[in-house]
């Protein structure tokens, strides 16, 4: 028995037989030609353009039937290298030039370009050799009128093992007898990965130096769950397989099987995921996608939806409608006042300000306009014996800034107090970590609140300097960058050191590829967009604790946002190969 | 979405040509199918289509050397035609680029 580790492009369990599709290296066997056969030379390799530009067409036909437009565009792009133009002139010239055959000169030229692109450094445009080794194949075999191999006398229950599949063999895939396949090379981002996700077989790629160590006949498990080809398995392994198999993974994610079943790694480690909100109304949304509370109510559309400053009852009510909603158990997380001065202030701003975003907002506005803050957090104790209310403070930024909201905060519940007003005394209270300065600081910002709540997308700007509208900068602006990455963990590890709560709200805990390194970095709180909460789960649902964390550890290693980026994608497709989006 | 984040407008040199900057902004970059889109206009203009990228220059009719190009995200090419066609070719092709080859995912 042999284990062999590749890349899921498709995940699913297949057992079967192994199944060799050899390497067909149609053999050149003309090599040169006459002066006088020159012009036939040409003229055979111009049919044999045109017939096989027509046999793609056909299979792109068939993949937008089968698949739809999207896939079929993998054979549009085949059909436009076959006819490029630089291509036929390459040939020609080598025809003309060198008298070589139009065969020896189609090898000679493909082969220039495949040896090209394997040499990119980004694998995704490497991935490309892959369509040119199936126009060489298919090309040569025109013009040496010999059939290259094809999978059609499979026997039934087959694994299909090859050194590489191009994207024309794997459409023609009979999946009535072919489980799935397994190849020494090819990338997550080649075509035939990207067909093997629309014909929905397992399959696992790059698996490297296997070939020599299977036979045909012999049986093998692929279990591209995990991207593993076990050869010849022994007895205790195909029936400890065979408990498991299952139908084909589905591709739609089943929300309401989903809500009901909790948030936990494979191995039982529970994750919090909170939605971020808006409206009040949203919440009982929130709670149909399963949510375990709310972890960032924005509290500006009751500033920005009414004419006037919003009065301290109408807060109140909108306050009070989401924590009745949420119930007495789930945690409603309330951030105060994230705008700038011109969008609040009644009176005509005589605030000019040449930068806004470092500007006069949010927290700082707050601690200004200290009737305004007031008011928000009268209403916000008040409405806190409704459920189980918490305070966050945004864009803090200094200690000081910190203390004197705690201290405006005591006020307010003295007088409240004084007044007569119920409320609870112990309402954890949070700030948002979004300004580099606070995620410095994280241990000393730690002993003085509840929790952290990090918000990546204004912490990504500000460490990057990098506006995250500016389409010039799409590459500056990353979650992935290292030094993100640095002080993410480094709020984390604050948060561990003193026992507090942490959660991470902002685009970076809806994307997929994020969620098992956040875990990893020992995130066990997310606040997302409801409707993204089911497929985070799922993922979640498909890891454990310690490939998180070994998937973190291997990013602390790489240096630049693009590999870390490319690195995540690869492992989430692995975990949940249909949450990775995006075809080339 | 101003001219300045995606590029220039184009700029007339000469008769029949005309140069033009835009910035590659969808998310795949200029791969196989954007590529093959690309290729797709410029062929049915008679006009010559020459693109740069950083310090390479290839044919725009050409997929195989468009991808060569591997142009990602934020990348930041010249276009320049010059011939019967130029002005119409070189406003499609930018505007291809702009839209981000319409890709929506």
């Amino acid at each position: 028995m042999e284990i062999f580790r590749g890349i899921a492009v498709f995940s699913g369990l297949a057992i079967g037989r192994a199944f060799i599709l050899e390497p067909d290296d149609v053999p050149v066997s003309r090599h040169r030609v006459a002066v006088e056969g020159i012009d036939r030379e040409i003229t055979l390799l111009d049919t044999c353009l045109a017939r096989l530009a027509e046999e793609i067409g056909e299979d792109e036909r068939a993949a937008r039937d089968r698949f739809g437009r999207e896939i079929s565009m993998i054979f549009e792009a085949q059909r436009s290298m076959l006819l490029d133009k630089k291509l036929r002139d390459g040939i020609v010239d080598l025809v003309k030039r060198d008298q070589l055959s139009a065969e020896l000169g189609t090898r000679r030229v493909l082969r220039e370009y495949i040896s090209f692109f394997r040499g990119l450094r980004d694998s995704s445009f490497a991935d490309r050799a892959a369509d040119l080794i199936d126009l060489e194949r298919r090309l040569l075999g025109m013009l040496t009128q010999q059939t290259p191999t094809d999978t059609t006398d499979t026997a039934e229950n087959t694994i299909l093992i090859a050194r590489d599949l191009t994207p024309s063999q794997t459409a023609a895939l009979d999946r009535n007898r072919i489980l799935g396949f397994a190849t020494a090379s090819g990338g997550r981002t080649s075509h035939t990965a990207i067909l093997a996700g629309a014909m929905e077989i397992p399959a696992v790629v790059g698996l490297g130096d296997f070939l020599e160590h299977v036979q045909n006949g012999q049986m093998v498990i692929l279990d591209a769950s995990d991207g593993t080809l076990i050869i010849d398995p022994d007895q205790a392994t195909i029936d400890r397989y065979k408990k498991v198999e299952i139908a084909p993974a589905r591709s739609e994610i089943d929300l309401k099987e989903l809500r009901d079943l909790p948030s936990v790694t494979s191995d039982g480690e529970p994750i919090e995921l909170m939605a971020n909100i808006e409206f009040p109304n949203e919440a009982a949304h929130c709670l149909e996608m399963g949510a375990n509370g709310i972890g960032l109510y924005r509290t500006e559309f009751l500033y920005l939806d009414s004419k006037d400053q919003p009065t301290e009852e109408e807060q109140f009510l909108a306050y009070k409608k989401v924590l009745d909603a949420m119930g007495p158990e789930r945690p409603v997380i309330v951030r105060t006042l994230d705008l700038g001065a011109d969008k609040v202030l009644e009176r005509p701003s005589t605030i000019v300000e040449n930068n806004p975003v470092l500007g006069l907002r949010s927290i700082r506005l707050s601690l200004r306009e200290v009737g305004l803050f007031k008011r928000q957090l009268r209403a916000l104790i008040r409405s806190s014996i409704y459920g189980n209310l918490r305070i966050m403070f945004p864009l803090v930024t200094t200690v000081m800034e910190l203390r004197r909201c705690r201290l405006i905060l005591a006020d307010v519940m003295e007088d409240l107090q004084e007044e007569g007003i119920p409320f609870r005394r112990d309402i954890p209270i949070g700030m948002m970590v979004e300004v580099p300065s606070a995620a410095l600081l994280a241990d000393q910002f730690a002993r003085l609140v509840d929790f952290f709540s990090i918000g990546t997308n204004d912490l990504i700007q500000y460490t990057l300097a990098a506006d995250r509208t500016n389409e010039n900068l799409a590459t500056l602006y990353s979650a992935s960058d290292p030094a993100v990455l640095k002080l993410v963990r480094t709020v984390i590890r604050a948060a561990e050191r003193h026992q507090i709560e942490v959660c991470v709200c902002g685009e970076m805990s809806g994307d997929p590829i994020y969620a098992p390194l956040l875990i990893g970095l020992g995130l066990r709180q997310m606040s997302l967009t409801p409707h993204k909460i089911p497929e985070i789960k799922k993922l979640i649902r498909g890891l454990t604790l310690k490939e998180a964390q070994r998937i973190a550890g291997r990013v602390q290693r790489l240096d630049n946002a693009r590999d870390i980026t490319s690195f995540l994608r690869d492992r989430v497709r692995r975990i949940a190969p249909e949450l990775v989006h995006g075809l080339d | 979405m101003t001219d300045d984040a995606t590029g220039s407008a184009p700029t007339q040199i000469g008769d029949d040509h005309y140069t033009c900057e835009v910035s590659i902004v969808n998310e795949m970059g200029l791969h196989a199918r954007p590529a093959s889109l690309m290729v797709g206009i410029a062929s049915k203009y008679p006009c010559e289509i020459v693109i740069y990228s950083g310090s390479n220059t290839v044919d725009g009719k050409s997929i195989l050397q468009l991808l060569s190009l591997s142009a990602e995200m934020g990348t930041r090419l010249k276009l320049e035609t010059r011939g019967p066609g130029a002005r119409e070719a070189i406003e499609a092709l930018a505007e291809l680029v702009r839209q981000g080859f319409s890709e929506t995912s």
